[in-house]
């Protein structure tokens, strides 16, 4: 078994009680409905949620309505009843008018795995499980998806259908060519005119520099950013032993190697860049989550709750 | 270096597996479409490049494993000659070369010469040899080799054969001997001989050559061969001056296969022909020779007795060595003189010991007061008969004579009295009285010590009567020779000095019993006067290799070194001694090669293990000390562990 090197992405992570299962990328990754996928791990991540300090997050009063058949009875007005002898039910108003923006980078590179689920997978079951609880939550959820150019884009709502027709769009994504992220990520910032929550799912193998500058101009725009770096394990740990030629999934660009000759150097580079990465993103203000395809999902879920619970 | 197991060395082809490996595995490396290879591109140049450097060691060092435990396998042997026993199975072999008397014939010993070193020249590559020359005795004279010259020089030592007689057992026990410390389980033993007819006599004891040793004959006798040799010499080693004169007899015989009728033996004294004799020995094989020739003077005489007329002149004479000695001067001290011969003491005992005529004695009388310092000194023995009391200077005399190496003889009679004179501390008892027995008793000699010298050549029945002995008491250092029936001793001895000194209890006359008129008599006294002058008796006649003459190697009159030196001075350093030749040498009748072969091949060589055990054996005898496969796979055990470690670094 290949050994873990010391990178964020090898940091054990411990999911809450009783949501490990439903968060495993291997499990999710035989659901093949995207929207069951995303209830089971958002409802398997909230479940965990009991005993967590981010416990739940409420919405405030808004105003009354008479009781339908069908209506959750925790939301019965109880006194009320007493008074009025008549069922009324609470209705409660969005916290804050909550907008974020999922996009999903859908380049070459992102379709690698050394077994099991891919980067790209990963990412859209991190989108639609994202794009699940920020609906559960009442806020308004869209997405992009690019590679060197923006290829998909569904602006922000918070309506049911809404998350159906994002959730369909995520499952026919298909893998692109290069990465350019800088541009896309330009688009939608002029696409964003209420202040909102941009979530970037990518591999940032190409060009993070350009992209994390264009995060940082969200940024300065006003938004709050966090990027989720999806890296496979194979390309943190470089689990390889056998002499290879490896091919660039995105260049196409070959070279011949024995593993364990460059593995050192190899790993030192990869904890160079992750490194940069995060501190670059640090500077920026944005948020930064590296994410191993073969670990749960719940870092992502996680922060985005931490952001969500900041309130931006 | 060479190899036990060559056939294996193919396996080196297995060398090449890994490198086919690296050039299949060089075309077609797997590929792997990765994320981004970024990070490989950034590694640094001196790791490739290192990575590179590490795979042909790598290789390199997959091959050189092979390679060695093919070696390995192949079981090497390092030294060249070694390798070379094993091909040409060499053997350890012992050439016997006889080199005796026999081998003398003309021609035998060249050809036997050139049949050892074609032995030489047939030796292997590798062969060891060790050659035993058959002399008076077999000896060693070169010891296991494989270099053939020193074997080629040490049998150009032998230039031409010895005087000694053959025989085969010991040069062949000495061979088996040697054989069974050689080097190679391949062993043979080469026997060049002319298979003389009584060399092969020891052979018929059952001894056989080890286990495994082959015996090869090489026959170089001569099937018609003349020979004429003289077998024996009849002269007495010692003569005494003025007896009889005594003929010179030989023994003249044809040893040959093929007979001779007539030859000439000539007598040489002193190396001087002195008589010639014709043999005739047309009727008979062997006639015996008397020559005519009286040996005279004092002193030794070299005598030899030559034949000729034949092809083998070796062993034609033959030699003797002849001492004539001085008579024994004897003084007799007669202590009864008398004109009457019936009353003299000394009548019987001069008459016994010659009276200085025709015997061995020359004998000088005296009576007791004209004993003179003179006489006592030119005597060997002096002989008191009935001697009464000597004066004190006499007895000191005397004394000195007996301690300086004299013999004396004490017969007292009745002029002799009890102990108690000067003269007692020279006898070896007392006299304590002497009484005449009864009328018609007697004594008679009961006992007496058949081995004493004084007694082995004289009759066992004593029939003496003595009406009047003495009693003598013996000293503690005397011994008791002869007793009478009542058990008192009638003869006692003592040493004194250098000197013998002789006590009997009665008179040497006729007075106290019959003794002079028995015919023990005369042999007693002989034997009493011969034993009292202690003259040496040695051996004059050797043949070649006994231990006395070892020295001298080859046949004739030789002087040798006397062992003991008589102390008084007046005997020769030196003695004249014949060396012959044993004359079974001169028998050259063959013994059939193939008795010989069956008399001495082991049975059980049938039995032998198989050429390929042997060389199994041989080659773990070999391959034994060196070990090189162990080392060999040591170092394999240590490059398959640099291996591991290398290939954890770079690749699987």
């Amino acid at each position: 078994m290949p050994t873990k090197t010391d990178t964020e992405a090898s940091k054990p992570r411990v999911p809450a009680e009783g949501a490990a299962n439903f968060l495993d990328p291997s499990i999710l990754a035989g659901i093949d409905n995207l929207e069951l996928r995303a209830r089971v791990a958002v409802e398997g991540f909230l479940s965990g949620l009991h005993r967590s300090p981010h416990r739940g997050f409420s919405v405030e009063f808004n105003d009354y309505r008479h009781y339908q058949r069908g209506d959750d009875l925790r939301h019965v007005d109880w006194k009320l009843y007493a008074r009025s002898d008549k069922l009324y039910i609470k209705q409660y108003e969005d916290e804050t008018n909550t907008r974020c923006m999922i996009a999903l980078d859908t380049s070459a590179s992102m379709t690698y795995t050394s077994g099991g689920m891919n980067k790209l997978d990963y990412g859209i079951s991190v989108a639609s499980a994202l794009a699940y609880f920020i609906m559960r939550q009442r806020d308004a959820v869209g997405l992009i998806t690019f590679d060197d150019k923006l290829r998909e884009f569904l602006p922000a709502r918070c309506r049911q259908p809404h998350l159906m027709h994002l959730l369909r769009l995520l499952a026919q994504v298909s893998p692109g060519d290069q990465t350019n992220a800088a541009s896309p990520l330009s688009d939608l910032a002029a696409t964003l005119t209420k202040k909102s929550l941009v979530l970037l799912i990518s591999d940032l193998l190409q060009g993070e520099e350009e992209t994390i500058a264009t995060l940082r101009n969200l940024r300065a725009m006003g938004h709050d950013v966090i990027v989720l770096h999806v890296m496979d394990d194979a390309e943190l740990n470089f689990t390889f032993d056998e002499s290879s030629e490896f091919i660039d999934s995105e260049t196409r660009e070959a070279f011949i190697t024995t593993p364990a000759s460059v593995r050192a150097a190899y790993l030192e580079n990869v904890r160079a860049y992750l490194a940069d990465c995060k501190k670059q993103c640090q500077r920026a203000g944005v948020d930064y989550c590296l994410l191993n395809t073969a670990e749960p999902i719940d870092a992502a879920l996680s922060a985005y709750l931490s952001k969500r619970a900041r309130g931006f | 270096m060479v190899f036990l197991a060559p056939l294996l060395l193919f396996g080196l082809l297995a060398a090449l597996i890994p490198i086919a490996i690296h050039l299949i595995r060089r075309e077609r490396p797997p590929k792997v479409v990765f994320g981004s290879i970024r990070f490989l591109k950034n590694t640094p140049k001196k790791l490739i490049l290192f990575q590179h450097i590490q795979q042909w060691v790598l290789l390199l060092l997959r091959a050189l494993l092979i390679s060695l435990l093919v070696f390995a396998f192949a079981r090497p042997l390092l030294n060249q000659s070694l390798a070379k026993l094993l091909e040409a199975d060499p053997q350890s072999s012992v050439l016997v070369v006889d080199s005796t008397l026999s081998m003398r014939y003309p021609g035998v010993f060249d050809e036997a010469m050139d049949a050892a070193r074609e032995f030489l020249e047939r030796l292997g590559p590798g062969d060891e040899a060790a050659i035993v020359v058959l002399n008076e005795r077999a000896t060693v004279l070169i010891d296991f080799t494989d270099e053939r010259a020193a074997l080629r020089r040490a049998l150009d030592t032998l230039t031409e054969p010895s005087f000694g007689s053959t025989n085969l057992r010991s040069g062949l026990v000495l061979a088996d001997e040697m054989l069974a410390a050689a080097s190679f389980e391949n062993r043979s033993i080469t026997l060049i001989s002319d298979f003389q007819i009584t060399a092969a006599d020891d052979l018929d004891g059952g001894w056989k050559l080890a286990r495994g040793v082959a015996y090869t004959p090489v026959d170089m006798g001569v099937e018609a061969t003349q020979n004429i040799t003289v077998v024996d010499v009849r002269v007495p080693s010692t003569l005494l001056e003025g007896m009889q004169p005594t003929p010179v007899l030989a023994r003249i015989r044809s040893t040959g296969t093929l007979p001779i009728e007539r030859t000439q033996a000539t007598l040489l004294v002193e190396g001087e022909i002195v008589e010639r004799v014709e043999v005739e020995l047309t009727d008979v094989s062997e006639k015996v020779v008397e020559f005519a020739y009286a040996l005279t003077g004092i002193g030794e005489q070299g005598i030899e007795i030559r034949v000729q007329g034949d092809d083998f002149v070796d062993d034609n004479s033959r030699f003797a060595a002849v001492t004539i000695e001085p008579k024994v001067n004897v003084l007799v001290v007669n202590g009864e003189a008398s004109s009457d011969w019936f009353d003299d003491e000394a009548h019987w005992f001069e008459l016994a010991s010659g009276g200085g005529v025709a015997g061995p004695f020359s004998v000088t009388s005296t009576v007791p007061n004209r004993l003179t310092s003179e006489l006592i000194q030119d005597a060997e023995v002096v002989v008191l008969l009935n001697v009464g009391e000597l004066g004190l200077q006499q007895t000191r005399e005397l004394a000195d004579f007996v301690r300086s190496g004299g013999g004396l003889l004490v017969a007292p009679g009745d002029q002799a009295a009890d102990s108690g004179d000067a003269l007692d501390s020279l006898l070896p008892g007392r006299l304590v009285g002497s009484q005449r027995l009864r009328t018609g008793d007697y004594r008679v000699i009961a006992d007496f010590d058949r081995r004493h010298p004084l007694f082995t050549g004289l009759p066992v029945e004593w029939s003496t009567r003595f009406q009047r002995v003495w009693t003598l008491t013996p000293k503690e250092d005397a011994t008791t020779l002869m007793r009478f029936d009542n058990a008192t001793p009638a003869l006692l001895e003592a040493r004194v000095g250098e000197g013998r000194v002789l006590l009997t209890a009665m008179p040497l006359d006729s007075e106290w019993g019959d003794f002079p008129l028995q015919p023990l008599y005369l042999p007693f006294v002989h034997e009493t006067l011969d034993y009292l002058a202690a003259r040496p008796s040695e051996p004059s006649r050797y043949l070649v290799g006994d231990s006395e003459v070892v020295d001298f190697r080859e046949v004739g009159l030789s002087r040798l070194a006397r062992e003991a030196q008589a102390q008084r001075g007046d005997r020769a350093q030196s003695r004249l001694v014949a060396i012959n030749a044993d004359i079974n040498e001169s028998a050259l009748a063959k013994v059939p090669v193939e008795s010989v072969f069956d008399a001495i091949i082991n049975p059980e060589n049938a039995s032998l293990a198989p050429r390929e055990v042997r060389t199994a054996q041989r080659m773990i005898e070999l391959e034994g000390p060196q070990r090189l496969w162990w080392w060999i796979l040591s170092l394999v055990l240590l490059l398959l562990l640099a291996e591991t470690l290398i290939s954890n670094r770079t690749s699987r």
